[in-house]
């Protein structure tokens, strides 16, 4: 993470919108992995979907949200039909999360190529879980995580140093 | 024979967990997983915006106190951090509509010490801090604007009240 993500500043919205569409891809892809027989290593339509959100976190995570699709999108036809944002918020939390979707998934896609059964249908699941709760709820779970890790003084300036 | 011992492994695993589930389970789970996330939210939305009367007497140095201010909303944020700038914009227009309130931010890495003495565990946490550095309430988590105020209210009758007790 740059010290420029620092001082980007956007619409809180705009991750929400985009988390929101993540919600429904991966919610789709966990009623796919379920109906498929568990077949080690082939390629299958849930794995494809799986990729498309890895695809979508890759992005957000090395573009940042500004500069997502869902966030254009966001931009371009949601935003003028609302009203001013009451505040605007760093990008760096919503990039931080698109950081441990892009895990996640990339966990579940590898999961599945290796022959783990339901690995992608968990982690499927996981990232689901996280998308809905930011989407309905504004909880940041990798934010939340990342206070933990701060407590833990494995992150952050006051990070232990390394044995 | 990795494709062997692969191929086995294959079979077994298809062998354990059968030809697939029928549309029934596969609803079930849906549900249960919808279900699941909603309380997890629910819950969590739940413990925002805690409003604890917690005094910790002297706690808070002079440089983390607003000069002239009767208040200070301390607000304690972290780079990550679910609702810290929503919390930033209420304490701030808060304190620039309040006299005698300011608003003051921190990061927990920026005091390290203080954060863990009083045993900081979520962001944003505002402490209301007096003038001569106690805390008198603990704000956990966000909350609305309206709930701030009644707290602050609350906080400055309360400091009122002592204040009489002191006078002879």
């Amino acid at each position: 993470m740059t010290g420029a993500s620092k001082n980007i500043k956007i619409d809180p919205r705009g991750p929400r919108f985009g988390a929101g569409i993540t919600t429904v891809v991966l919610l789709i892809v966990v009623i796919l992995a379920l109906q498929e027989v568990p077949a080690a290593g082939s390629l299958t339509p849930s794995w494809w979907v799986l990729f498309f959100a890895f695809a979508m976190f890759a992005w957000g995570t090395i573009l940042g949200p500004a500069k997502h699709p869902y966030g254009l999108f966001f931009r371009a036809v949601i935003r003028p039909r609302l009203s001013a944002p009451p505040f605007l918020e760093p990008e760096a939390p919503p990039r931080f999360a698109q950081g441990v979707g892009l895990l996640v998934s990339g966990v579940g896609l590898l999961l599945h190529v290796i022959g783990v059964p339901y690995g992608l249908v968990v982690a499927a699941a996981a990232a689901f879980m996280a998308a809905f709760l930011n989407a309905v709820f504004g909880l940041c779970l990798g934010c939340e995580l990342y206070g933990v890790l701060l407590r833990l003084g494995l992150v952050g300036k006051n990070r232990k140093p390394a044995k | 024979m990795f494709e062997r011992v692969y191929g086995n492994w294959n079979t077994l695993v298809v062998d354990m967990v059968g030809s697939g589930m029928d549309t029934l389970t596969i609803s079930l789970i849906v549900v249960g997983l919808l279900v699941l996330t909603t309380a997890v939210g629910v819950a969590w939305k739940a413990g925002q915006g805690a409003i604890d009367k917690r005094v910790d007497r002297g706690a808070i140095p002079q440089r983390l106190r607003q000069q002239g201010a009767t208040i200070t909303l301390l607000q304690i944020s972290s780079e990550m951090c679910s609702y810290c700038a929503a919390m930033r914009r209420a304490l701030g227009h808060i304190a620039h509509t309040t006299p005698g309130v300011s608003h003051l931010e921190i990061d927990v890495a920026d005091e390290p010490e203080i954060i863990k003495t009083l045993g900081v565990t979520q962001t944003p946490t505002t402490l209301l801090v007096t003038t001569s550095g106690d805390i008198v309430t603990w704000i956990r988590g966000a909350s609305p604007e309206a709930t701030i105020r009644h707290t602050i209210t609350e906080a400055q009758k309360r400091l009122e009240e002592q204040s009489h007790d002191w006078s002879i």
